[in-house]
């Protein structure tokens, strides 16, 4: 009989996981530094990645982790500014700003590990920093000096300010991924050339940060086009005449941001809001969602390590049977198949990063591998989480719930696994890279 | 019909083109300050060449950014006809190496676009 001072797993009682540290062992956050000091690695990250990846992790623990229940629990269309804020000081909603306008300058690798950084504590709030610079993309990528000077500055006053990313709508969600559904796409929002510019008519749904964005990266298609065929790249203020912010999306995850539908009727852009030329929509798609991918993945690998933290320390101090969980076999096991799918999971996205810093237009292969995996890997590791806290993985206060609800997100957007699944075998047989 | 009826002819142009634009100081300060290299791998017709502070050397040595695709797409970047962004995603042109090095090269382009205009024009007058 131990004096363990943890109550049953087994009983659906509503006292806290013990949030103490387990005496004399190291969080996992310190193994991986202990780990990564100790032995060779054929991914080192560059020293600004590791700075940054310090930074977010100090700023996820010390001023995310506090909001994640509350933010969580919170009605659905609330939305924490002064978080966003403090995540701006930080340099958040810049990151991918070259640093010669004032931004930080990371590349794929570095928004990737600020993400898993983030993710492991709140996906939700990683999706809002996420889906800004997603947004921020085709303005970056575009090269476009006019463009860059109208909507980059705004990330780089004192006052947070987020860009979102409209193309999924009520009929076309997967048929604006895949570039062989373009002619067969239904009901796409439409530009009609009108003198100078163009006029902007239809629905965009589920827009993350449509509900509190500045502008956005809209898709829409040339009127007279089949289907998307037309597909063409916007920028549009959401103050422009003729924009409406729909309702906030009531979401059993991903609560803290607001996913919403943005209506545009006869709302008139300019020609100069046009990114990389009409009918470039879907040339531009792959270089963005192979790069976004990479990213996704992180968020997802963040989820299964905050899973994997929660149940390992739960493990280490919970005593059955004499001794703790984690000298169970059955738990261990667990625990070590939990482990390997986040180390396989990082590596996946590690090396998609990489590889979308290196090659442009990225590949479509290895960022749709690594967040194919890494999304399961988060369902995965999740529910294996709450299976060891027991009772306690199922109480809100635990976080574990949370995290359980939100590995379901990640396999949503920027790809289902069917869409992910017709790109890795489009490459496999050689249609695409 | 591509702009350059040979190899050897596309090869020509773009490499004295290159090492007229080495004898211009900022682009070659701005090479050696970023210590950066381009590789140029061009098909229809062929150009293989690397260009760094110090030399333009013909073959397939590797660089810093290597640029692949067709040269008639390269032709139309450096003449400003086509923006590099738009040549990626509507040329084929792709660039493998350090990607945040792309703005290095948008920089570098519009010196190496003037001294390869300058070689057409004399070419056809």
């Amino acid at each position: 009989m131990t004096d363990s001072p943890v109550t049953t797993a087994g009983s659906l009682g509503t006292s806290a996981v013990p949030t103490g540290p387990v005496p004399n062992a190291p969080t996992l956050s310190d193994l991986r530094a202990l780990k990564a000091a100790a032995m060779p690695s054929i991914f080192d990250l560059p020293p600004d990645v590791e700075e940054l990846r310090d930074e977010v992790r100090e700023f996820a623990q010390t001023v995310v982790k506090p909001r994640v229940l509350e933010n969580d629990l919170a009605p659905h269309d609330e939305f924490d500014w002064e978080m966003v804020r403090l995540g701006h000081e930080l340099g958040l909603l810049r990151l991918t700003i070259p640093k010669d306008f004032g931004g930080r300058g990371m590349g794929v690798l570095g928004v990737a590990v600020a993400m898993e950084e983030l993710a492991s504590v709140c996906a939700s709030t990683a999706l809002i920093f996420g889906a800004s610079m997603l947004g921020q993309t085709s303005v970056l990528f575009s090269g476009d000096q006019q463009l860059q000077a109208r909507f980059l500055p705004p990330f780089l006053g004192d006052e947070p300010v987020l860009a979102c990313n409209g193309i999924t709508e009520e009929v076309s969600g997967c048929d604006l991924l895949i570039p062989e559904n373009a002619e067969l796409a239904a009901d796409v929002m439409t530009a009609r050339r009108d003198g100078d510019g163009y006029v902007l008519n239809g629905i965009k749904r589920f827009i993350t940060n449509g509900k509190v964005a500045q502008w956005a990266t809209v898709f829409a298609n040339i009127e007279g086009n089949p289907g998307a065929t037309g597909l063409t790249v916007f920028v549009v203020p959401l103050d422009s005449e003729g924009v409406t912010r729909g309702a906030v999306a009531d979401k059993m995850g991903y609560r803290a941001c607001l996913g919403t539908t943005l209506t545009f009727e006869d709302v008139v852009v300019p020609a100069e809001n046009v990114v990389l030329g009409e009918g470039n929509g879907w040339n531009y798609l792959s270089v963005q969602s192979n790069q976004a991918r990479s990213i996704v993945a992180a968020i997802s690998t963040g989820v299964a390590r905050g899973a994997l933290e929660y149940a390992r320390e739960f493990a280490g101090e919970r005593v059955q049977a004499g001794k703790p969980l984690w000298e169970h076999q059955f738990t261990a096991r667990k625990l070590a198949e939990m482990s390997a799918k986040v180390e396989a999971s990082r590596l996946l996205y590690l090396q998609a990063a990489y590889q979308a810093d290196n090659m442009l237009p990225a590949p479509v292969y290895g960022p749709a591998v690594a967040k194919l995996f890494a999304d399961r890997a988060a369902i995965e590791v999740a529910e294996e989480a709450m299976s060891i806290l027991g009772a306690r993985g199922y109480c809100r206060e635990n976080h574990v719930e949370k995290l359980v609800r939100e590995s379901f997100g990640a396999r949503i957007y920027e790809g289902t696994p069917e869409v992910l699944a017709l790109a890795i075998t489009g490459s496999l047989y050689g249609r695409r890279v | 019909m591509t702009v350059h009826a040979t190899a050897a002819e596309a090869q020509a142009v773009l490499a004295d083109a290159a090492r007229a634009a080495l004898n211009d100081a900022a682009f070659a300060a701005a090479l050696k300050e970023s210590d950066f290299s381009l590789q140029l791998a061009l098909t229809g017709p062929q150009v293989a060449l690397r260009i760094d502070k110090d030399e333009v050397a013909e073959g397939a040595q590797a660089a810093t950014v290597r640029l692949e695709g067709e040269t008639d797409a390269l032709h139309a970047v450096l003449l400003g006809q086509l923006p590099l962004p738009r040549a990626i995603v509507e040329h084929g042109l792709a660039v493998k190496g350090k990607v945040t090095a792309v703005r290095q090269l948008g920089a570098l382009l519009p010196v190496l676009g003037r001294e390869y205009h300058r070689r057409l024009t004399a070419a056809s007058a």
